[in-house]
């Protein structure tokens, strides 16, 4: 596979900061993916983001485009001239130009007006060429703003928080038709997000950033299921989290709630002092369950139950777990329960 | 490598050179000929110093900081208790009258001076009356023509205030007047502190009525020691009153830090109207009496000479001629105000560091100074360095810039401020080059705060007085200069012609006052 984008140890310091906004990130996009930058505010993402299109530059580090070198020592290549196509957070379309200008802008190709159809057409705004941006609704202006990043055929597009404006039912559609634009353009996309909602929904793969350094990359499945460290366990999705000692074959984990199953053997020895991670998707409720505990109250948030289960441990204190419940069962506050845990959800954390 | 250290100096991607250097121009213009008066007055000399030490600058002090303290005193108290009478309480026409009482703002002091001069003055028919030539002559007229500068802010101030502050204070026991010391008053100090230093400038810099009105204050003395060729003594009397304004800026920024007391959050409402019985009608007549003497007498005044300078054939062609230098100039001043404004109000927008705002405090620096120390300045450095543009009108154009291009900076500036940075990024995004996103993009975006910027400097210029006087070469008259002139000898038929035409360009900006408080 091509790689679209490469960065090699990026770092990044604002002025008057002590702390790097961007550290040491290395970053290899492949053509036609679409990846995201996902993590807290401050943690980097934005800046990372800026540094490809061209509006900071970074102290260290060499950034390629399509193979060739944008930024690095002793190369600067000025945002104007990178084939890169970006969609600003509140989309930044120029208010006195309409949508058929707003597309074209910029573009010099003799084709311009077959160009601003065809993408036109593929976000599904034909018909509304003359139309001023402000007459636009929210999800509209941002098929306008995607629209206008895709008709130079950038190498890559670059999408800084697009859903964050939009309200929850369109934020869904969005991510549907931006995914499906983006594939259909062939266009490889980075994307910027706090919402680990729009990454796990959108993303052939998850950058989770913090404190401007790489935290995990992967698959969303694998970023889900196998956080690396506490952060990540924390920031997507929620987790409980608890220490063990590895078990001879290394196929167990004994807690202080039991003995939890682990299929992450590769990365554990005998006898390890670990970190695990236990998403609350991953327990079900079963006669068969070697866990057993009380529930001490749960609410009840549409798609499943968020069950606290208090559990006793070996110590005698009560270690109290995160459970997601299908919302067919009919919990009572004290019900007495028995779970059993899928090793799909379990995963050995860096400290 | 020398490249990377240049990024790293400007924080992130440095900015165009060419908008840099321009700037950096502009903002040099702006601020060398006022320093160039500062360094000439610090080296004027010990022996110099000495004897207008011991000579004239305590009268002038004297005479400069009393009028001061009084005109602020009466237009404080004057533009507080108007600007409550016309929010909080039920006066009948009230909505009216918060419009009229701003109005005075369209006649400049030295035009309101050379009315009352009519009326008072040895001349006039009520001379025996009142000597208008008098401290309290000049504290009248500069009081009641820059009370509304209070007036505007304290009455903004007021219209944001949160009821459910009131309501609170109310809640804990506090009566109506109980209301008003503890609560509004202390929320008002800011404002009301604010214009007061609007006030103070004024008098500090004000040449025209002052000197109409034949009194003695350091413009003043200023522009007399110049027309005596007597730079030496006025860069010395510049430089005291420099620092005179300078102390009162540094007044303004420490209130200015304070400002921060209003909210207008979500559950921000209305104030309620007092309801004051019949004290409404002796408060009604005041205001009534305020809008007589600020409005109607000085007008009425002006186009009573205006009818007989029409019948006396005062609209010859020499009159058109001083529109028409007055149009040229200002016109002038309007159009490169815009020009001079644009590189710094965006750099300083788009590439916040010290450095842009250094270059955007030295463009201020002629805002605040009185215009004779603005023209002593483009004297010395024309007449010594390009003297082929002395005794040219464009030297009248250059002081225009100094004194008003901060007016066009602000007006642009706001409108610069509505249009996020990101439409910048994205038109360089989509790879044009940075002089094709000014034009294409940021120019026809911020057009019309350009242009209110521009026909701001132009009324400014329309009225401006003391500089061009200093200034103009021989035969170049304006209508402001014509206005000073006549009425200096008392020929008021063919004054009060030009003073309409003044006061009618001067309408122009009050719409925008209104809009900004």
């Amino acid at each position: 596979m091509e790689t679209a984008i490469e960065l090699k140890g990026i770092t990044k310091t604002y002025k008057g900061e002590k702390q790097a906004a961007v550290c040491n990130v290395s970053l290899k996009v492949k053509r036609g993916s679409i990846i995201t930058l996902l993590g807290p505010s401050g943690c980097g993402k934005t800046t990372t983001l800026r540094l490809i299109a061209g509006f900071e530059r970074p102290e260290s580090g060499e950034i390629y485009v399509g193979g060739q070198l944008m930024a690095g020592e002793k190369t600067w290549v000025s945002a104007e001239k990178r084939k890169i196509g970006m969609v600003f957070q509140d989309y930044a379309l120029f208010p006195h130009l309409n949508v058929e200008e707003n597309i074209g802008f910029g573009y010099r190709g003799k084709d311009k007006k077959e160009r601003v159809q065809e993408v036109l057409e593929l976000v599904n705004l034909h018909g509304f060429e003359r139309k001023g941006v402000h007459h636009l609704s929210g999800g509209q202006q941002q098929r306008v703003a995607l629209a206008r990043a895709l008709a130079k055929r950038p190498e890559v597009i670059l999408l800084d928080e697009p859903f964050s404006n939009l309200d929850t039912n369109l934020k869904q559609t969005m991510r549907n038709e931006v995914k499906r634009i983006l594939k259909k353009a062939n266009a490889t996309g980075i994307l910027v997000s706090h919402d680990q909602k729009d990454a796990l929904a959108i993303s052939d793969e998850i950058v989770v950033m913090k404190d401007g350094i790489i935290q995990q990359k992967g698959s969303p499945k694998k970023i889900y299921q196998f956080p690396n460290n506490a952060f990540v366990a924390g920031f997507v999705g929620e987790s409980n989290m608890m220490r063990g000692i590895v078990l001879p074959g290394k196929r167990w984990i004994a807690t202080d709630i039991g003995k939890i199953p682990c299929n992450q053997y590769h990365i554990i020895s005998e006898g390890e002092e670990v970190l695990i991670s236990l998403r609350p998707s991953g327990f079900e409720i079963t006669e068969e369950g070697e866990i057993e505990g009380m529930v001490e109250s749960f609410s009840y948030v549409g798609e499943y139950l968020e069950a606290r289960v208090g559990v006793s441990s070996e110590k005698k204190e009560k270690i109290s777990l995160l459970v997601y419940v299908h919302p067919n069962e009919n919990l009572k506050q004290g019900d007495l329960l028995k779970l059993r845990v899928s090793a799909n959800f379990v995963s050995v954390v860096k400290n | 490598m020398i490249q990377r250290k240049f990024g790293s100096l400007m924080g992130r991607v440095p900015p165009n050179p060419y908008l840099a250097i321009i700037s950096i121009f502009v903002a040099l213009f702006m601020s060398i000929p006022i320093i160039y008066v500062g360094i000439r007055g610090l080296f004027a000399g010990s022996e110099r110093w000495l004897r207008l030490l011991d000579g004239r600058i305590p009268q002038l002090l004297l005479n400069t900081l009393g009028l001061t303290a009084v005109v602020v005193f009466f237009s404080t108290v004057i533009g507080v208790s108007l600007a409550i009478a016309v929010t909080r309480c039920n006066i009948p026409g009230r909505k009216l009258f918060s419009w009229l009482l701003v109005l005075p703002l369209i006649i400049p002091p030295y035009v309101g001076a050379v009315t009352y001069v009519m009326i008072f003055g040895p001349m006039g028919p009520l001379g025996s009356w009142f000597q208008i030539y008098s401290f309290s002559g000049v504290a009248f007229v500069l009081t009641i023509f820059t009370y509304p500068y209070v007036f505007l802010v304290v009455r903004s101030a007021l219209k944001r205030m949160n009821r459910n502050l009131e309501e609170a204070g109310r809640s804990l026991g506090l009566d109506n007047l109980g209301v008003f010391l503890k609560v509004n008053l202390p929320l008002l100090r800011p404002s009301i502190g604010a214009g007061a230093i609007l006030v103070a400038l004024y008098v500090l810099s004000d040449f025209g009525a002052i000197s109409m009105l034949r009194y003695n204050t350091f413009t003043s003395a200023i522009y007399y020691q110049m027309g005596g060729y007597d730079n030496v003594s006025a860069t010395i009397l510049s430089l005291v009153l420099i620092l005179l304004t300078v102390g009162v800026l540094w007044l303004e920024a420490r209130v200015g830090r304070k400002k921060a007391y209003f909210q207008a959050d979500s559950s921000y409402r209305n104030l309620e109207i007092l309801d004051i019985g019949k004290w409404r009608y002796p408060i009604l007549g005041l205001i009534i009496l305020t809008v007589t003497v600020t409005i109607v007498i000085p007008i009425g005044v002006l186009l009573y000479w205006a009818g007989i300078g029409l019948n006396r054939g005062a609209l010859d062609g020499r009159f058109w001629g001083y529109l028409l230098n007055s149009l040229q100039v200002s016109l002038l001043a309007g159009g490169l105000s815009m020009v001079f404004a644009f590189p710094i109000v965006y750099l300083k927008s788009r590439y916040p560091s010290k450095f842009t705002s250094v270059l955007q405090r030295l463009s201020y620096s002629g805002y605040a100074l009185p215009g004779v120390i603005v023209a002593l300045g483009i004297i010395f450095l024309f007449n010594q360095y390009i003297p082929v543009l002395y005794g040219s009108s464009f030297v009248i154009v250059i002081a225009y810039l100094i004194r008003f291009l901060p007016q066009s900076m602000q007006s642009s500036s706001a409108s610069l401020e509505m249009i996020p940075p990101k439409i910048d990024e994205a038109a360089r995004n989509l790879g044009e080059p940075f002089w094709k996103v000014i034009f294409k993009v940021i120019l026809p975006l911020m057009l019309p705060g350009l242009f209110a910027g521009g026909a701001l400097v132009f009324v400014s210029s329309m009225k401006e007085l003391p500089a061009t006087l200093l200034l103009r070469p021989p035969n170049f008259d304006t209508l402001a200069v014509r206005v000073w002139v006549e009425a200096s000898e008392a020929v008021y038929h063919m004054a009060a012609p030009a003073a309409l035409i003044i006061i009618i360009v001067s309408i122009v900006p009050i719409k925008f006052l209104l809009d900004k408080y």
